[in-house]
């Protein structure tokens, strides 16, 4: 560690040399001023005065290099400034264009997961070639971990590769999944199951090179784990339970991204199955149900996407015992027939349920393609059932009650 | 109101800055040049056995002198030099052999000294300092002289062949003998044949498409000269390489008996043979000896330093010419010779600084005008020498080839 910070300190003995102190400070000044000086005044426009005043602080410090080179001294730090600004540039713009064309959403998350660390550790890592040798730095030993000698190389591989195997590897598998998909024609669920399994094995794969390219001792690593499995059988089984359900469910496919369940009298969506839980919308009020595996494992779940994506919708009614109960009947299936949203096959379908104490009781029973738009069909048909019985005459009793009081009757 | 403060802070460091601040340590920044060619950091790391203990002699002596060290394989130290040179960032100090060196001053990415500003504790200068002065300044300094000799396995063969002639004759009997393709590192080779001259005026040629100027006398050695290569070639037990630790390493193994070699591999070498290593001078003519072309590693000195950084430099190249370190650099890095005249070498008491001693007093300095063209002639050749071996090209037509007008 100490020859780490040795090294890293004698950068610093740099900004001694006056050449590299102009180049340093011109720049960091002209940077400034763009900051404290321009960017208020072009807060307020629109965000093309911005990109240009950003592309014109990438020309002046371009001319800034120039202009240090024409007098003879070296400007190669200027020109590095303003490659990086320049490059930061071209990817805002960049995000502009793409915010014409995809949700903002998508392309948020792309650059602050993806874009914006990847832009920021090639800076670091020219930054570091610019002023020493990446190669050199990454080979300087700091200390042993599980008796190999690691070097702040392996540690930064440590540190990094990680990250970057759980945020890129979803790209190339959402897109492997989708080819996929269209060669052996899956269903949704099945390409979602398929594409997380191949990223966890991409993670897996890139986990065991990231041991390999450090050099850990894998013997070490062995007899660590086995020491951590009774830990595991203790402490932490319920993570290493949940995580065992998901690969479970995944591959049992009863449980995937996509699926629609019943929790708690709603229907949910799964939008994710992680490591450790399955993240499910609920529709009735936009909440996100943060669920352990492992309860869909050994719970009872229902399911409205296990063959299909049918579902079988209800709505109840009662009408006055004058009514034929064969013309209420087909007025009931016209209605739910002519409705937006509720499927022709299998066609529905109305019954008479009892003879209540006020009226003679229906149920209409019909078919919809969504399980989540329930309650809206659901809705939409009562309204049309409650206008086509206004319509035919047809009479909707409630339970009446006479209240005599004693008073009165004497 | 805060940016205009920011600002005035930012001029004040401008101004004050470069002058150097005396809280925080100097730094010297130097540049080894390494004789491999391939990256392999072990192999580079293991150079800093060298370097190691002058500069921590020196920072024992110079506390508030901060040394970073950086080892670059063989033909890097250019590009980088020119990198770093580019932004203010280059070494304050290179070490390299005298080629890269005349090609660093060539291309203006060092700047000269004043042998005087050096004080060297000495009464006399350096050897081989005059070949690389301009007036009363020097764009190098020497700091060590690696000779040309030959390594043996003493296991294989209990007396060195003292020339040629004799060499190939053990190679007929059985010797196995590993020759390297480096111009520099063959040219040892030319001498019986009276082909010296011939090479070296052929790599000082202009490469501008002008045809080498060679008389017939000097034709005719390169012929004889390539022809014997060819000739050698042909020999069972005779095998050439483009890589010297590859006859290093085949010599370490085993797979060779004799090779040549530069002294700067000794150290391996003995690692590996110990007492059944041989040393010897390099096989000549009959009645003179091999002119061996030696490495000599040569200080530079960076064109960005700052004053402060410049006068470590200066105290450091001084440091390392110093008797003490001179001596030091001879015993604990064998095979290295001192360039300081008043270190004593103790040629009587060992075989070995005998050897190389000889060696160096035999050997060819080179000069180039134009050490970037004689870089690129001298690749042109030992690709011809190259297909040569192979059997690709014979001996007349590669002097056909080597005469053309250059491209």
């Amino acid at each position: 560690m100490n020859q780490l910070l040795y090294e890293m300190g004698g950068w610093l003995g740099f900004l001694s040399r006056p050449a590299v102190l102009l180049q340093f400070l011109s720049s960091t000044a002209l940077v400034l001023l763009y900051v404290l000086l321009v960017v208020p005044r072009l807060k307020k426009q629109r965000y093309r005065l911005m990109a240009l005043g950003s592309v014109g602080l990438w020309l002046v410090l371009r001319l800034n290099g120039l202009l240090i080179e024409r007098l003879g001294l070296p400007g190669g730090l200027v020109h590095f400034y303003s490659q990086v600004w320049g490059m930061w540039v071209l990817l805002a713009l960049a995000r502009l264009l793409l915010l014409t064309r995809f949700p903002a959403k998508q392309i948020q998350l792309l650059y602050s997961r993806l874009v914006q660390p990847l832009f920021g550790l090639v800076v670091l890592v020219a930054l570091v070639n610019q002023l020493g040798d990446v190669g050199d730095v990454a080979e300087i030993p700091l200390f042993s971990l599980f008796g190999t000698p690691l070097t702040s190389g392996g540690l930064a591989l440590l540190l990094i590769v990680p990250y970057f195997l759980l945020v890129v590897s979803a790209f190339p598998m959402v897109w492997l999944g989708h080819l996929l998909q269209r060669l052996f024609h899956f269903s949704q669920g099945t390409r979602d199951a398929a594409t997380l399994v191949m990223r966890y094995l991409l993670i897996g794969i890139g986990v065991l090179w990231l041991m390999h390219k450090v050099g850990l001792n894998t013997s070490a690593i062995a007899a660590i784990a086995g020491g951590l499995s009774v830990g595991i059988g203790f402490g932490i089984k319920e993570v290493f339970s949940n995580f065992i359900s998901g690969l479970w469910l995944l591959f049992e496919g009863s449980v995937r991204p996509g699926s629609v369940l019943f929790i708690d009298g709603d229907p949910c969506e799964v939008r994710s199955l992680g490591l450790r839980a399955a993240v499910l919308w609920r529709n009735r009020d936009n909440a996100e149900l943060v669920i352990p595996n492992q309860t869909f494992f050994t719970d009872t779940t229902t399911t409205y996407t296990g063959s299909d994506r049918l579902r079988r919708s209800e709505v109840q009614i009662g009408a006055a015992y004058r009514h034929d109960p064969s013309q209420v009947i087909a007025l009931l299936e016209e209605v739910a027939r002519s409705t937006s949203g509720v499927l022709p096959e299998p066609s529905p379908k109305a019954f008479l349920m009892g003879y209540g104490d006020s009226s003679i009781n229906y149920s209409l029973r019909y078919w919809i393609e969504d399980p989540l738009s329930n309650l809206a069909i659901q809705s939409a048909v009562s309204q049309a059932v409650w206008k086509a019985f206004a319509a035919g005459g047809i009479e909707i009793p409630f339970p009446q009650r006479v209240i005599s009081h004693a008073s009165t009757a004497t | 109101m805060k940016g205009v403060q920011l600002l005035a802070a930012l001029a004040v460091l401008l101004a004050t800055g470069g002058c150097g601040s005396r809280l925080a340590p100097d730094t010297l920044y130097i540049s080894i040049e390494t004789d491999i060619n391939s990256e392999s950091l072990t192999e580079l790391w293991e150079k800093s056995r060298i370097s190691r203990p002058l500069v921590n002699q020196f920072r024992a002596l110079n506390p508030g002198v901060d040394v970073h060290v950086r080892h670059l394989p063989m033909g890097e130290v250019m590009a980088d030099t020119r990198f770093r040179d580019s932004r203010g960032l280059g070494p304050d100090l290179i070490v390299s052999d005298v080629i890269t060196a005349l090609q660093l001053q060539q291309d203006g990415l060092i700047s000269t000294v004043a042998l005087k500003d050096l004080s060297l504790s000495r009464s006399q200068p350096p050897r081989f300092v005059n070949n690389f002065r301009k007036g009363s300044q020097v764009f190098a300094v020497p700091v060590l002289a690696q000779p040309q000799v030959a390594c043996y396995d003493r296991r294989r063969l209990a007396e060195p062949p003292g020339t040629v002639k004799e060499l190939l004759a053990l190679s007929a009997k059985g010797l196995r003998v590993g020759l390297p393709l480096r111009v520099s590192e063959l040219f040892w080779t030319t001498t019986p044949q009276g082909a010296g001259d011939a090479v070296l005026q052929l790599l000082n040629q202009s490469p501008a498409g002008k045809a080498a100027t060679l008389s017939t006398t000097e034709r005719r050695a390169l012929k004889r000269w390539i022809t014997w290569v060819y000739d050698s070639s042909l020999q069972k037990n005779v095998s050439f390489s483009d890589d010297p630790l590859d006859l290093v390493r085949q010599l370490q193994q085993g797979e060779r008996d004799w090779i040549s070699c530069s002294s700067l591999w000794i150290d391996a070498l003995r690692q590996k043979l110990g007492e059944n290593l041989g040393v010897s001078v390099l096989p000549g003519g009959p009645d003179a000896p091999a002119e061996p072309i030696s490495r000599l590693l040569v200080w530079s000195f960076g064109r960005h330093s700052s004053g402060r950084q410049r006068q470590a430099a200066e105290r450091f190249v001084a440091f390392s010419l110093n008797q003490v370190n001179q001596k030091q650099l001879m015993h604990t890095a064998p095979g290295n010779l001192p360039v300081n005249p008043d270190v004593l070498i103790p040629t009587r008491s060992s075989a070995l600084l005998r050897t190389l001693t000889f060696s160096l007093d035999h050997s060819l300095m080179l000069d180039f005008r134009d050490p970037d063209a004689a870089m690129a002639r001298g690749s042109q050749l030992e690709s011809m020498l190259k297909n040569v071996v192979q059997g690709e090209v014979l001996p007349p037509e590669a002097l056909a080839r080597l005469l053309a007008p250059a491209p």
